[in-house]
């Protein structure tokens, strides 16, 4: 087991509000897209089986690391040796700097379109990476912290009161009336929206019992599958599927329906609040590949992180337009799906076995 | 003392990276109105709004219009002949004029939509004539004129007098499948504007009008309302008012012969409001009630004819068979709506006379 | 290797030393002490009677027949140093003697409790600490008569040689908080200490904060309030504040007559001061952010009235926020400066005179005048100065970022203040406890103040040694109707 001084752990319930905003980044304002359009208004059952989907693999994280007593980092060097699990251990810092390189560029991006026409992405990136590094160096906790605060989001929810006098229930009813073809494309795209448990792997250390913390693991992505389920939802009932294609963020056209006696709109307030989503994940895939750095070539984590920021901001600033953050998208979406859906099983198959092995041995 | 340096200098780097639009320096407009112009083109209106110093109440207008292809180059043109550069995030309501509208309005709503600052609740409406006509007519007593329009669709619409619809709203039916848009109709009358019926459209294409009483039956078909007063001719010369306290309205489908067939039931609770003839009311509540029933029923009949036969649909009941059958096909409900057989039932119910019997 | 003469004759260089030469039949008796520091009453009537009383007798004779009680036989020549600068008056037979008498004369000069000035209440005591230590310690005891108060001296200072009290209860208070504290004062390098401020500036966690990481309190009731929790309670020997520590950003809310008032009246107190510090940061903040970037998302109704109020005004925004902030910290600066009846004349001036004419002179809009006036009342809500004075400083980065970015730029700058406030801590205690990390049981008391019968436990965030205050099942025994 690695030792982790206890003032550095945190208390197994923050898991939820660690996980939850970990799963609930940036793409989730045009999730409800492709959903739609393939399933349309059965879009509500791709999403249970993809919920059904990720609680079992959160049961297979806390599996191999409950079985192993440490982080993945570790276990990558104790299964494939120092090489293989060095290389393995890189690859997921690429990942990690990809997902936040995405998140920060498509909030920059969304600055771009609903508030600043002009605004430059590279001050922005700027501000926000230095924003990172000053959580970063605070600690586990302190970013547990940011996760926390980002909880504070779901508040925005509330905007879709607004839309009520909109609603057509019409729009939920033929029930099942899309092939399997269909619910299989359409859950294969959602399961990009439950893409970020990986970070668990990376902070199990840092939990104080950390066997106690997998019920609230699998509470936050019972939560979230709600909010996704809302989201889906209000996007039927509000919009016309041939509607929906046409939105880039169905999630933030929501707020146009929001008026208050003082304020009209409700865009600029919604759109910049996202700022929260973003950090939980910048700051947690920043702090897991400085700890994977850390144990494998013993350098300071303190040292590392400029290096990284500095990297992320340039990768961000040479990012253009919408057409290249897709593209980063499919990428993500496509090793994200690789990493959750595949290479877990195949570690936890792996695990099993060697379970297996050493009691019989 | 380095890591502060940093901080200022960037803080003063990016001082000048955005573009400031400071309210009191730019130029609004709360209403602009879209007509045909030869040649193609499109004419539009803006009207820019004045603010006096120290006095909320007066707010005038000035109109300005200019003649191009798209609307935003036309807006940005008018920048030329402005001291304050235009911010057009404050556009509340959009007048077409009845011939663009019949010659379709899908291109101009894309300008709306596509920009971030406008609001989905934006209201849309279509001039009996020329939308710039109306626009320079003196109706609003010297308020300004883009308030006084929202104000007027926007009282109108909560008191559900005509059935609401904005910007969202319109797209929504006009996307949406089995089902077509329609648009509040404004005249001039005696000096004054009203709206005096509803513009319905097939696709984006307006084609036919009905009047303000066919609206209100339109708005009962459509959703539930609370509001409203209804007329009933008892016998010679003997009127009744009802006050609608709550109505409501479902449609059924049957689909026991090979065309489905839809029933729509309407359900309305009131009072009586104005009894002009008859005495006690309340020994005749029963007529009342018929005499109602019966004059809604043909009316709404009536209009129902219309739609069909002009094969338009705003009551979306297309709509409502596409969520009812499986499989629906748009091509065939399209050739069907014609010959749709559908039938209406009014109910009414008179719950209270009043304080007097 | 110094002796007693060489005291004598280093401390005749201060022309307010006396050493008396007391000259008897064998050797002298030499006295000697500070004129502006000793008691001539004592010196008179309790040490010059009884020796020349009996002038003969020697030096251990004589300790018995001075009548006073705070009296001892030394010879260390750093302590009677030390008490000869202290006020002490040191007697000695013979020059080459090395033991000398040290009698307590000194002569205390301190002000009369008085009622609270900074942290005035309507209700509860009106009762404030004072310059002297011991009149302090005194006020501690008397509300706290239990032998588990324990108090710990420490001096503090290389030139003005401060006693600091740290106070605590002891089997309550978590040791920990009590060794940070005696550790981090024992380690201080600095001479003069005139107030605890300085102590409070030179112990906390971040010195580059500017968040109070400690609590400074005039009031009895508060600090003995904040020892009953589990708190550490520290006092400077010329300081009329105690302080208390360690804190979370809640205590800061939080003021004591919320406790003397019934709890639901307390409750609304306390939301209402929340809602007035959220104002009082935020309101100019936005103002500059909606005008400069987001005017669109004014409604209809309220647009004419902004507009025509700020149309003619010849700034930008942000400059006229400005303007209006600084004029009113200039206001509050030279208010808090002047005897209090003429700030009050000040306050008027300015206020009522200044505003209206910068208005009709069109240099702001009466809006604005709206919203600095009513965000600078909103400011003085808090019950403790130090967060008051932070909560205005505050406001001005808020306004600067909503120039730059508008709204996003008010996220960012609270972001990082939050974040701030995440890595901030208080002798080792998180600042944002309990909300972070979250402790259920310590919401109890932030943004509600609840039923004192709910009291029964400590807040949790203090890790006190022992939690229970009293026993719940006695307290509160429900009964049933007509019982």
């Amino acid at each position: 087991m690695n030792s982790v001084h206890e003032r550095y752990t945190v208390s197994p319930y923050l898991i939820f509000f660690m996980v939850q905003p970990m799963l609930f980044g940036l793409e989730f304002l045009s999730m409800s897209i492709k959903p739609i359009q393939l399933a349309g208004q059965d879009a509500w059952f791709p999403l249970f089986i993809c919920a059904f989907i990720a609680h079992i693999v959160m049961y297979m994280i806390y599996q191999i690391l409950n079985q192993n007593q440490a982080d993945l980092i570790q276990i990558h060097q104790q299964f494939f040796g120092k090489w293989v699990g060095g290389g393995l251990n890189m690859i997921f810092i690429t990942y990690f700097m990809l997902v936040s390189i995405y998140q920060i560029r498509l909030f920059i991006e969304i600055i771009q379109v609903w508030i600043f026409p002009d605004l430059e992405t590279w001050p922005v990136a700027l501000v926000l990476l230095a924003l990172t590094y000053y959580m970063v160096s605070g600690g586990f906790r302190v970013i547990v912290g940011i996760c926390m605060l980002s909880f504070l989001n779901q508040i925005f929810f509330l905007s879709m009161f607004f839309t009520f006098p909109y609603l057509h229930f019409n729009n939920l009813t033929p029930i099942m009336d899309h092939s399997l073809m269909d619910f299989i494309k359409a859950t294969k795209e959602l399961s990009f929206s439950y893409r970020g448990m990986e970070f668990l792997l990376f902070c199990y250390t840092f939990i104080k019992a950390p066997q106690k913390s997998q019920k609230w693991s699998q509470w936050a992505i019972i939560s979230m599958t709600i909010l996704y389920l809302v989201e889906i939802f209000f996007s039927l009932l509000l919009f016309k599927p041939e509607q929906l294609p046409t939105e880039i963020w169905p999630a933030l056209s929501k707020y146009k329906f929001v008026q208050f006696p003082f304020i009209e709109r409700f865009e600029f307030i919604g759109s910049s609040a996202m700022i929260l989503r973003i950090f939980p994940i910048v700051c947690l895939s920043t702090w897991s590949s400085g700890r994977i750095m850390k144990s494998m070539f013993s350098v300071k984590q303190r040292t590392m992180l400029p290096f990284f920021l500095v990297l992320m901001f340039i990768a961000v600033c040479c990012v253009p337009n919408r057409k290249s953050i897709e593209g980063i998208q499919t990428w993500i979406s496509m090793t994200g799906f690789c990493i959750l859906y595949v290479y877990i099983p195949f570690l936890y198959i792996l695990n099993a076995i060697k379970m297996k092995v050493r009691r019989t041995a | 003392m380095k890591r502060l340096l940093l901080v200022l200098t960037s803080c003063l780097l990016l001082t000048a990276c955005t573009k400031q639009q400071i309210l009191d320096r730019s130029t609004l407009f709360l209403v602009s109105a879209l007509d045909n112009a030869p040649n193609g083109q499109l004419e539009v209106t803006l009207g820019l709004t004045k603010f006096k110093a120290g006095d909320p109440g007066s707010v005038s207008d000035e109109f300005f219009s200019k003649v191009g292809h798209t609307s935003s180059g036309i807006t940005d043109l008018m920048n030329m002949q402005l001291v304050r550069p235009i911010n057009p995030g404050k556009l509340s309501v959009v007048l077409f004029g009845k011939d663009k509208a019949a010659h379709g309005l899908s291109q101009e709503l894309d300008v709306i939509l596509r920009n971030a600052q406008y609001s989905r609740r934006m209201y849309l409406a279509v001039v009996d004539g020329e939308a710039k006509k109306l626009l320079e007519g003196n109706f609003s007593s010297g308020e300004e004129k883009g308030l006084f329009l929202y104000n007027l669709f926007d009282t109108n619409t909560r008191k559900g007098l005509i059935p609401s619809r904005n910007l969202h709203q319109f797209e929504y039916s006009l996307v949406g499948k089995g089902i077509d848009p329609f648009l509040p109709l404004l005249k001039m009358q005696n000096g004054k504007v009203a709206i005096t019926g509803m513009a319905l459209f097939k696709d984006d294409r307006y084609v036919v009008t009905i009047n303000e009483k066919q609206a209100r039956i339109m708005k009962l078909l459509m959703n539930q309302t609370k509001r409203g007063i209804f007329e009933a001719k008892l016998g010679e010369g003997s009127y009744v008012s009802i006050d609608n306290t709550g109505s409501k309205v479902n449609y059924r489908i049957y689909k026991n012969s090979r065309y489905p067939s839809v029933m729509i039931n309407l359900v309305i609770e009131g009072k009586v409001r104005d009894s002009r003839e008859v005495t006690y009311p309340n020994q005749e509540l029963r007529r009342i009630e018929e005499s109602i029933k019966k004059d809604i029923r043909t009316s709404g009949l009536e209009l129902i004819n219309l739609l069909k036969e002009k094969e338009i649909d705003p009551l979306g009941l297309g709509d409502f068979v596409r969520s009812k059958t499986r499989n629906w096909s748009e091509e065939a409900w399209k050739e069907m709506y014609p010959s749709l057989n559908v039938r209406l039932l009014v109910t009414v119910h008179l719950t209270e006379t009043g304080v007097k019997k | 290797m110094i002796t007693v003469p060489q005291i004598w004759n280093e401390l005749k260089e201060s022309s307010d030393f006396v050493c008396l030469q007391f000259e008897t039949q064998t050797e002298p008796y030499f006295i000697g002490y500070f004129k502006s520091l000793t008691d001539p009453e004592v010196l008179d009537q309790r040490i010059m009677a009884s020796l020349s009383m009996e002038p003969e007798t020697p030096l251990d004779d004589l300790y018995p027949l001075i009548r006073v009680a705070d009296k001892e036989i030394s010879s260390d020549l750093s302590q009677i140093h030390n008490k000869l600068l202290r006020g002490y008056v040191a007697i000695q037979h013979g020059l080459h003697h090395p033991k000398c008498i040290l009698v307590n004369a000194v002569l205390s000069k301190s002000r009369d409790v008085t009622i609270p000035e900074i942290e005035f209440n309507v209700e509860g005591s009106k009762e404030a600490f004072v310059e002297s230590l011991d009149t302090n310690l005194n006020l501690i005891r008397k509300r706290i008569p239990i032998s588990a108060l324990r108090v710990k001296e420490i001096i503090v200072g290389s030139v003005s040689k401060s006693r600091v009290a740290i106070c605590y209860m002891d089997g309550v208070t978590n040791d920990q908080y009590v060794n940070t504290c005696i550790q981090r004062l024992e380690n201080i390098q600095f001479d003069m200490i005139p107030d605890i401020t300085v102590i409070q500036q030179l112990i906390e966690d971040n010195s580059n904060s500017i968040f109070p990481q400690m609590l400074g309190t005039e009031r009895t009731d508060r600090a003995s309030w904040g020892l009953t929790l589990g708190q550490v309670c520290i006092f400077v020997d010329g300081s009329p504040t105690a302080m208390l520590g360690p804190v979370s950003l809640g205590s800061f809310f939080t003021s004591y007559e919320d406790y003397f008032l019934p709890w639901i009246i307390g409750s609304i107190m306390r939301l209402i001061r929340i809602i007035s510090v959220v104002f009082s940061v935020f309101a100019s903040a936005i103002y500059v952010a909606i005008l400069t970037y987001h005017g669109h998302g004014i409604s209809n109704i309220f647009l004419p009235t902004i507009i025509s109020s700020r149309i003619d005004v010849p700034f930008s925004p942000v400059i006229e926020v400005l303007i209006m902030e600084l004029s009113i910290e200039l206001l509050r600066e030279a208010g808090a400066r002047l005897p209090s009846k003429i700030g009050q004349t000040i306050g008027i001036v300015g206020g009522i005179v200044l505003g209206t004419a910068a208005v009709q002179a069109a240099l702001t809009s009466n809006f604005l005048l709206i919203i600095v006036a009513l965000s600078a009342m909103a400011s003085f809500t808090m019950p403790v100065f130090q967060m008051s004075n932070v909560i205005r400083i505050i406001r001005f980065p808020f306004i600067i970022a909503a120039q730059i970015w508008g709204l996003l730029g008010i996220y960012i700058c609270a972001i990082a203040v939050i974040t701030h406030l995440l890595r901030l801590t208080s002798l080792g205690m998180p600042y944002l406890v309990p909300f972070y990390p979250l402790r259920h049981k310590g919401l109890f008391d932030t943004l509600i103040r609840p039923p004192l019968s709910k009291f029964y436990q400590r807040p949790g965030f203090l890790r006190t040694k022992h939690p229970i205050r009293f026993d719940k099942k006695h307290a509160s025994k429900k009964k049933d109707i007509d019982e």
